[in-house]
């Protein structure tokens, strides 16, 4: 079963509002639209990102970026300068493909950096730390759908193992010092602002492809299923996450299973167009089926998903339509 | 069981537990080769074997992977002082995750056909059932016992996805001559040493938490064991039997006929207050079960460390 619990040093909602959260990978996709919201709600943030800000990494005016890896040995004089109250840890290497191909180096990046940057923001007082996992990763084709917050499972990535280990880590942390950590294994999240790199990405690619009038591809036969999250949904989930003293590990998804071949058609009717993919040979070791339960997040955090896939694809085709340029020149090269 | 290779190479094989298994391979007639960092120590060499004194981490690992083309790994290199890695995660996990993929990968590329890991028992943590089976849910409690269930989910990828056959001994408390009695596990090895040296041990809590204890050469010959089945998962290797910290300080008092008085260290608190592992797996799949009786054990242990000082 799911160990989540609630720590009583952090009943007093300390964090509720106008504190300072250091957010790594915050010129990400998740992690813009994370910082944004975040200082809306009247946050100081703080962006730990190695990229430069661009168009595809935008940095909000009002945050504050460090353009630096999370884990160089200078991350604990951030620390130390900013003193942030609360570290939301979203950077990471993202492709299931490459952590196959590299596992070592997913490993430095998912594994060994991240638990440096969790000793630093422990012994730095930070009283709670929120890290983005992957439920679709760490499941892998386990054979219950939706598939709820399990603990026993070995995934089949080493980008799955990396996510599941650090969890171990954050427990540990949680237990031995009282240390207030959440993870939050979050489904397939999409929307404004997605890159078109990693393998959770079908809606953007769609989106891009109809967009520019590309041919459109789909791997195996259509009928695999994915649960895909409004990048909205998932940002407010990490607010809930930021204010409750939850610990663990959390579902954050749909909870609705739809096939690729019923997504393609959802973009299609957003575009108003009717579309006709060419179909490849499946991907290998492609998951066939992904659908999480989220009743906890909503039992425990009070957080359920509020925009629906129909309104969500809406929102984000008409966004790629509006930059649609940039992504043409954007290829499909970016992470 | 038969042999179905002819080449091991060993990591960790100038260790304790290590020395002991490269002692049988050789002596079931294996050709050995070993890479160990021998950091701590010159380590327990045998003169069969043949050495490379070199990091898991290093990427020169690749050209002894190349030259040697071992058809078995036996991965027993790590960082094991549990309470060290509690202060120094990052150090403990470089050297057990970073270091195991960079041992694994090896593998992958040079084309080894089975992977043996020393993993423990340390992965289950606290559990409420005895003796504990391989179908409960691990819950580790430390980032030792972290790296080990961590390095687990590695060899299955390994294993599921690019097809080495893989098996992870989850080994009990290995106590037996060779044992360093300078770290803070091996509460054997340190009440021996202690013991003859006219030395006051110290007992941990209050005596009375209980460990799984099985002899270094019962573990040799399950690491062979594995070797030479087809065997894929985790299996304990481990006796079934608890027994306490203070019971060990009796038996060792007795053979070494100490009169050191019996000194708690209340501080010291363990998370995990009990622990036995089955073994019945392990007789099933391997056909492996453990012949050292604990007394018998404790007196070899005893009479090594006698010899020594």
């Amino acid at each position: 079963m799911n160990k989540l619990k609630m720590h009583p040093a952090f009943a007093r909602g300390e964090l509720r509002r106008g504190k300072k959260v250091l957010v790594t990978g915050g010129l990400g996709f998740i992690g813009s639209n994370l910082v944004d919201s975040l200082i809306a709600h009247g946050h100081k943030v703080v962006v730990v990102d190695r990229n430069k800000p661009s168009f595809f990494k935008p940095l909000n005016p009002k945050a504050k970026h460090y353009r630096m890896d999370f884990s160089a040995p200078d991350i604990e004089k951030v620390f130390k300068k900013e003193k942030p109250d609360a570290v939301i840890h979203l950077a990471a290497q993202i492709s299931v493909t490459r952590s196959i191909k590299d596992p070592l180096s997913d490993a430095l990046n998912n594994i060994i950096g991240p638990i440096r940057l969790l000793e630093v923001a422990r012994k730095n007082k930070v009283k709670r730390f929120l890290f983005s996992s992957s439920g679709g990763a760490i499941y892998g084709d386990y054979p219950k759908f939706p598939t709820p917050e399990l603990c026993s499972v070995k995934p089949l990535s080493p980008y799955g193992i990396g996510k599941q280990a650090f969890e171990y880590y954050l427990f540990q942390a949680a237990k031995l010092y009282g240390f207030s950590t959440l993870a939050i294994r979050m489904s397939n999240v999409y929307g404004p602002r997605q890159g078109l790199g990693g393998e959770s990405g079908a809606i953007g690619i769609f989106c891009k492809q109809i967009s520019l009038g590309e041919p459109i591809l789909i791997f195996g036969n259509g009928r695999q299923t994915r649960d895909f999250l409004f990048v909205g949904d998932a940002v407010e989930a990490f607010h809930k996450g930021l204010d409750s003293n939850l610990e663990g590990f959390v579902n954050v998804s749909s909870g609705r299973e739809v096939t690729i071949k019923k997504t393609l058609d959802l973009v299609a009717k957003a575009a108003g167009l009717k579309v006709n993919p060419e179909y490849f040979s499946a991907r290998p070791g492609e998951i066939l089926r992904s659908v999480l339960d989220n009743r906890q997040a909503l039992k425990k955090l009070g957080w359920k998903p509020k925009t629906s896939l129909e309104e969500g694809i809406k929102i984000t085709y008409a966004w790629f339509n509006e930059h649609k340029d940039l992504y043409r020149k954007l290829g499909s090269s970016h992470h | 069981m038969t042999k179905k290779y002819t080449k091991v190479l060993v990591t960790g094989g100038a260790g304790f537990i290590g020395s002991h298994v490269v002692d049988l391979l050789i002596k079931r007639g294996y050709k050995v080769v070993v890479v160990d960092s021998m950091k701590k120590k010159k380590g327990w060499i045998n003169s069969k074997a043949h050495y490379y004194r070199i990091d898991i981490r290093d990427p020169k690992l690749k050209s002894i992977f190349v030259k040697e083309k071992p058809e078995v790994v036996i991965h027993l290199a790590a960082h094991i002082e549990d309470r060290v890695s509690v202060l120094e995660p990052v150090m403990n996990a470089e050297n057990n995750i970073i270091g195991l993929i960079n041992v694994f990968e090896n593998c992958r590329y040079s084309k080894v056909k089975r992977i043996v890991f020393a993993s423990s028992g340390v992965v289950y943590g606290q559990q409420k059932k005895f003796p504990i089976d391989e179908k409960v849910t691990p819950w580790p409690t430390t980032p030792y016992a972290i790296s080990k269930l961590v390095g687990e989910h590695y060899l299955n990828f390994y294993n599921k996805v690019v097809g080495i056959s893989g098996v992870a001994l989850r080994l009990a408390n290995v106590y037996g001559p060779r044992q360093d009695s300078r770290g803070d596990s091996g509460v054997l090895a340190i009440f021996s040493e202690k013991m003859f040296k006219k030395q006051q041990p110290v007992v941990n809590n209050d005596g009375k938490t209980t460990r799984d204890y099985v002899y270094v050469g019962d573990v040799a010959q399950a690491f062979v064991q594995a070797v030479e089945s087809d065997y894929i998962g985790e299996i304990n290797i481990s006796t079934g039997r608890e027994n306490s910290t203070l019971e060990i300080f009796k038996t060792i008092k007795g053979l070494t006929k100490s009169d050191c008085k019996l000194v708690f260290n209340p501080k010291h608190k363990d998370v995990v207050r009990r622990v036995s592992l089955n073994p019945k797996l392990a007789a099933k799949v391997i056909g492996w079960k453990p012949k050292v009786l604990l007394k018998d054990g404790i007196k070899a242990t005893v009479i090594w460390f006698k010899d020594r000082i």
